[in-house]
């Protein structure tokens, strides 16, 4: 049954990729604007291997994770302290959330740079902002949907302070803040790559914005390919920890939510100087990325679009 | 209920009020409420704001509508057809997953500058959890339910119609409100990378001339037509929910 399905869906992928293949080179649709699957793998190992892509990689995996971490250590806590304060709490801060949680992150940029300045700071703010609030939803929600029975035996043990909080309250709740984690962690990739787009100097977005606007159609695929297989990873890689949450109720449930914190903080700490460094490795390499339209003679087909493109087709 | 519902929200306008009037913050970086309200009020009266803003609702009505017409006819068809789903699913997800900002530089190779690109990245958007909802829905079907329509003599068409459908309203209205909320935040993006008009070009303009008090009243009118869109489809899909929802079966 399981075999079958994964055979069926391993087609549905092939016929995908064998269409993606065959498609430019039979002449279906243009090669120029659509280049074969093979030519857009080899172009992602070439970049891979020469170190253009490696730096934008970095910054851009870096970004994710100090966002998402921000977020979580501002959110989960917020999150516990809001369910566990009961009903009239949570009817009045509702409406709240809901609010913020519809302020558009984008346009929150123009501020953030206000606040932050240009630079790291203001993309790891942004970011922080996008997956808070799926992480308190969902934090909450956990925390209220907790079974009464054992927050009801916790409390006749006389179980208090820390021990009730990583013993007992924020293992129960585990599974649900993983699931806010790995919602927060969707969208914050996904406003990533938008966010770097606009306004960045380096990172896959940045890389895929530059190859568009050098009319490098074969980079904007690998660049692109490789963003899909990073948000897949960082999904899967978030989704095998909401399907084996690392926390148990009970006294080791305080260890391991200890040890997570601190991996989580010595994991973090260096994020802005790795962003710094990568950051000063692109500037360096492409001493003026935006200028340097390096790249092959159009050909008379690009001329002839362009030339549509700016006559409005006429 | 009611009035003391909205209490925090009041007390955070006044706090937003007091503080920078009390010189607690900034008030170049963070002018009170009220200077946005009449920033707010000075562009809705000089045009520019529902001008911009009846071009961001439509690009994101037309990709919006799009989405809608193509995605749930889709996915309630290959809800019924399980094999098909199976070979197409990990496929689907693999495209859903594809960031629609690189889907954006693709469309702009293909459909040229203009509204084309942007309408169809929001399509794209909203369409990937319009097709895994109402597919979902379709599916798996409440095995009660079916029964029950059975027993009634309903089959095919009849049984699709008048059971199946209208169990399946309140996921699909679930996906839409979900959907409806990702439009808006790929729009404005999108108006920031190439645009000339918009919301979102709008904001980039004001951030331009560093006039805080008309970035901020830019994000309250960017966050209003969200806010009015998401409690439209939690609206629909209580009123599809079961509990309001008498099933179409005499």
């Amino acid at each position: 049954m399981t075999a079958g399905k994964l055979l069926r869906g391993a087609l549905g992928l092939g016929v995908f990729c064998a269409f993606w293949e065959i498609a430019p080179r039979a002449g279906w649709i243009d090669a120029q604007f659509t280049p074969p699957l093979s030519k857009v793998l080899r172009a992602v190992f070439t970049l891979l291997a020469d170190g253009t892509l490696v730096p934008h990689l970095e910054v851009s995996l870096w970004r994710a994770a100090a966002g998402l971490v921000i977020a979580a250590a501002v959110a989960v806590p917020a999150g516990l302290a809001l369910g566990a304060a009961g009903e009239r709490v949570n009817r009045a801060i509702e409406p709240l959330l809901r609010v913020f949680g519809q302020v558009n992150p984008f346009s929150l940029m123009p501020l953030f740079l206000l606040f932050f300045g240009l630079g790291e700071v203001a993309h790891v703010a942004v970011m922080a902002w996008v997956s808070l609030w799926p992480i308190l939803r969902h934090t909450v929600g956990g925390v209220r949907s907790v079974d009464t029975a054992i927050l009801r035996s916790a409390r006749s043990m006389g179980v208090r302070g820390p021990a009730w909080l990583f013993g007992v309250l924020l293992p129960a709740a585990a599974h649900a803040i993983f699931t806010g984690v790995r919602a927060g962690g969707g969208l914050l990739f996904f406003m990533l790559i938008g966010a770097e787009m606009i306004g960045a100097g380096a990172g896959l977005g940045w890389f895929l914005h530059n190859a568009a606007a050098n009319y490098q159609i074969t980079r904007i695929y690998a660049a692109g390919l490789l963003i899909l297989v990073c948000g897949a990873l960082l999904d899967g890689a978030l989704a095998a920890f909401e399907r084996r949450v690392p926390f148990r109720i009970g006294p080791r449930g305080m260890g391991a939510a200890g040890l997570l914190l601190t991996v989580i903080v010595i994991v973090t700490a260096p994020a802005i100087q790795a962003m710094d460094r990568a950051n000063a490795q692109v500037m360096t390499d492409h001493p003026s990325c935006h200028e340097t339209h390096n790249q092959p003679e159009p050909t008379p087909d690009d001329l002839e679009r362009l030339s549509k493109e700016f006559t409005g087709g006429h | 209920m009611g009035i003391s519902r909205y209490a925090l929200v009041a007390v955070v306008l006044v706090a937003w009020e007091a503080a920078p009037r009390l010189g607690l913050v900034d008030a170049g970086f963070f002018p009170p409420f009220s200077a946005v309200i009449g920033e707010l009020w000075a562009q809705g009266v000089s045009g520019a704001l529902p001008r911009n803003a009846a071009i961001s609702i439509g690009r994101a009505a037309a990709g919006f509508a799009l989405a809608v017409l193509a995605a749930i006819p889709a996915g309630l068809l290959l809800g019924t057809l399980p094999t098909l789903a199976e070979c197409c699913t990990p496929l689907f997800m693999v495209l859903a997953a594809a960031n629609p900002f690189l889907l954006f530089h693709v469309a702009l190779l293909f459909l040229g500058i203009g509204e084309a690109p942007k309408i169809t990245m929001i399509a794209w958007v909203c369409g990937w959890p319009l097709l895994f909802g109402s597919m979902a829905a379709m599916a798996r079907p409440d095995a009660e339910l079916l029964r029950t329509g059975r027993a009634f003599g309903l089959g095919g068409w009849a049984l699709t119609r008048r059971v199946l459908l209208p169990a399946a309203a309140p996921a699909i209205a679930t996906s839409l409100r979900l959907s409806a909320g990702l439009a808006f935040f790929v729009l404005i993006a999108a108006e920031m990378m190439g645009a000339s008009s918009g919301l979102g070009w709008l904001v980039l303009t004001y951030q331009e001339s560093y006039h805080a008090a008309r970035i901020y009243a830019a994000a309250v009118a960017i966050a209003i037509p969200g806010l009015l869109a998401d409690s439209a489809f939690e609206w629909l899909e209580r009123k599809l929910s079961p509990k309001e929802n008498v099933y179409a079966i005499e």
